[in-house]
């Protein structure tokens, strides 16, 4: 285990270095140097602000807001708005909502007089691609909402001509995951579904793009439509605890339960890695709050022995119905052979193979840093 | 209240998981509460709100009319000292209703409806109801109906229930929209106020609806969505219209002045005809 955070030897690509720190802590500090919290850093904020809004300039709205009701999304809404930014708010609905989460979004955009667009995929869709991962085998049994969800994001900056899209990540509370345990592509997805799918995906459009964001999608969006991508919450020492009171304060936030918990199918796939996979995604998670002296490295291990609170089995139960699925039939699912991304097609050679061309457009404003380090100098 | 004639009539527009009743009437429980909290003296909410409409555990999970489910929701609605009306998936015997209760403050059931006019592909799931009726109660005669029951092609349901003498009708739906459908596309609603407002101008009638909200998740209406926009309706037009929502609820509260009784017995038909209403069959 990693001397600094709570990484082990079961988190690929922990490569623990001499003195017994691992990979993690290193990109960590990387990110932290990119993305510092000094008058340098709040300089570099302000002007893409300022160019945010000079983008935006005769619009309606000036950027894009991915909202799930979930404390990191709310707070970068509420920051955004502060800032003087006229986002646009979008939910990605798949069906599998926390109605708490809905509720906190209901407020927020009504307290903020956000305009709230809600992009609901259909569901046969959905739980299609639902199905399939858990057939696959593959860890990101929930890749298809996450697929879904950049979609989403640039199909309504497409559809309303927005050159910015916010979303509420922030490394420093949430932990930078494993690149095998949270693999995604739109190639990939679509390879799991051609495999173990039962219904046709709809085509691609710009502005309603479904499922679809393979690399030809993600070019027009990005290099043809030059749509960012912006982690607006880097730029700040997000405090998670502090951030609970603004919210609940200013906003009538509600916690959902647990972090991931704006999304119910999270029981399920939280379940599903620890049983499966002897994953435990708490382990980036708690780490990051360690890195940021927002948790004590000792309650961070006296956690993880225990069972998360994610994992409400009431909560399980309801995903394996609403799937339409038996207990049994996902009981044949957990005892399946565990699989990885590279069992099944996917753009990671391709990715590979691109490096200089995504440094490229790291270096052009157009790819965050922070991607680059992720998929190349940290891949595992 | 503005005068006696006045009632307050709060529109729970909740958010109904398909199959998952607990959870279904938590939120119906706390919209009765608020609604009382708020006031109402009515509270309607939507149609199947137990197990979702349409959803495939009508055919297993189901339960009696009174049963479980509607002793929690009349209970709810006896402490709080209101009228309720609420749909829920009713088995009968060997078969399923789509049905809908109305209660009184005192936790009496006055009335259980069998939703009329069900939709083709619904009838795997729900049988036919056989009966219409109008209850008279101190705020004013109440005929309760169903969702499509309001359609425009079958709107002799509604043209009954007005002959009945009915003043308001309660009618809890679960209006579907597809997927793709956006806050900014509400074309859909224009099918509902439609045959709502013309039975309200031909009866002088107060017309109330609560939708629900929240993804169809099984079943024939799969890529479906509930929306909310619940309305009021009086001979006037639109008198009220609740939120649109796709994963939220909301408790619409509105005052309603009740109208008069109207004609009885076939000085309907003189009523109808001097309002210009022509039965184009004959």
């Amino acid at each position: 285990m990693c001397v600094r955070c709570i990484i082990d030897d079961t988190v690929p690509g922990a490569n623990f270095d001499k003195d017994g720190v691992c990979a993690y802590c290193h990109l960590h500090d990387e990110m932290d140097n990119l993305y510092p919290l000094t008058v340098e850093g709040a300089c570099r904020e302000a002007i893409l602000i300022e160019k945010i809004k000079r983008a935006g300039k005769g619009s309606k709205y000036d950027c894009v807001i991915g909202i799930s009701g979930g404390r990191d999304s709310t707070y970068l809404l509420l920051l955004a708005v502060q800032k003087g930014l006229r986002p646009l708010a979008v939910h990605f609905n798949d069906g599998f909502g926390n109605p708490i989460a809905g509720e906190n979004m209901t407020k927020a955009t009504e307290k903020l007089g956000v305009e709230l667009l809600t992009v609901t995929s259909d569901w046969r869709e959905s739980k299609d691609l639902k199905i399939a991962c858990l057939k696959a085998s593959i860890p990101n049994a929930n890749m298809s909402t996450d697929i879904g969800l950049a979609a989403a994001l640039f199909g309504s900056a497409a559809k309303h001509n927005i050159k910015y899209i916010l979303i509420g990540q922030s490394f420093r509370t949430e932990g930078i995951a494993p690149l095998p345990w949270n693999y995604l592509d739109g190639k990939h997805l679509k390879a799991i579904h051609n495999q173990f799918g039962t219904s046709k995906l709809r085509p691609w459009t710009a502005n309603d793009p479904g499922f679809n964001l393979g690399s030809k999608e993600l070019f027009y969006y990005i290099v043809r439509r030059r749509i960012r991508t912006i982690p607006l919450l880097y730029y700040h020492d997000y405090v998670r605890s502090d951030v609970d009171e603004i919210i609940v304060n200013e906003l009538g936030w509600t916690n959902p339960g647990a972090h991931y918990f704006d999304d119910l199918y999270q029981a399920l796939l939280q379940h599903l890695q620890r049983i499966k996979f002897n994953m435990d995604r708490r382990k980036f998670n708690y780490s990051a709050l360690i890195r940021t002296g927002q948790m004590h490295r000792e309650d961070a291990l006296s956690d993880v022995d225990s069972i998360y609170a994610l994992e409400d089995p009431k909560i399980i139960n309801l995903c394996i119905k609403r799937l339409g699925l038996t207990r049994e039939d996902f009981d044949v699912i957990l005892a399946a052979s565990p699989k990885t991304f590279r069992d099944y097609p996917s753009g990671y050679d391709r990715l590979v193979k691109l490096r200089l061309v995504i440094k490229v457009l790291v270096s052009l404003n157009l790819v965050p840093q922070s991607t680059y380090l992720k998929y190349y100098k940290y891949a595992c | 209240m503005e005068n006696d004639n006045s009632v307050r009539i709060a529109l729970g527009q909740i958010l109904v998981e398909g199959g998952e009743p607990d959870r279904n009437l938590e939120r119906a429980e706390k919209a009765i509460e608020d609604g009382a909290n708020a006031g109402a003296q009515i509270v309607l909410l939507p149609e199947c709100l137990d197990l979702g409409w349409t959803h495939p555990s009508a055919l297993n999970e189901a339960e009696s009319i009174p049963g479980p489910r509607t002793e929690r929701l009349i209970d709810k609605a006896r402490q709080c000292g209101v009228y309720l009306c609420a749909g829920l998936t009713e088995k009968f015997e060997n078969r399923v209703f789509n049905s809908a209760i109305l209660s009184a403050p005192d936790g009496s059931l006055l009335h259980v409806y069998r939703k009329i006019n069900v939709l083709d592909v619904a009838q795997q799931y729900y049988s036919i109801g056989r009966n219409l009726s109008v209850i008279e109660t101190p705020l004013g005669n109440i005929g309760v109906n169903i969702c499509a029951d309001n359609y425009a092609d079958s709107l002799e349901l509604g043209h009954t229930l007005g002959r009945m003498g009915a003043q308001i009708i309660l009618s809890p739906s679960s209006w579907t929209v597809d997927y793709s459908t956006t806050n900014d596309n509400q074309d859909y609603l224009e099918k509902w106020v439609k045959p709502y407002h013309t039975l309200a101008q031909l009866y002088d009638m107060v017309i109330v609806s609560v939708t629900s909200v929240g993804v169809i998740v099984g079943g024939p209406f799969e890529g479906k969505k509930m929306v909310g926009c619940s309305v009021v309706v009086g001979s006037e037009g639109v008198v009220f219209r609740d939120k649109y929502n796709e994963f939220s609820g909301s408790l619409g509260v509105v005052d309603i002045e009740v109208p008069a009784e109207h004609s009885m017995g076939t000085d309907i038909g003189k009523m109808l005809k001097e309002k210009g209403y022509v039965n184009s069959y004959l």
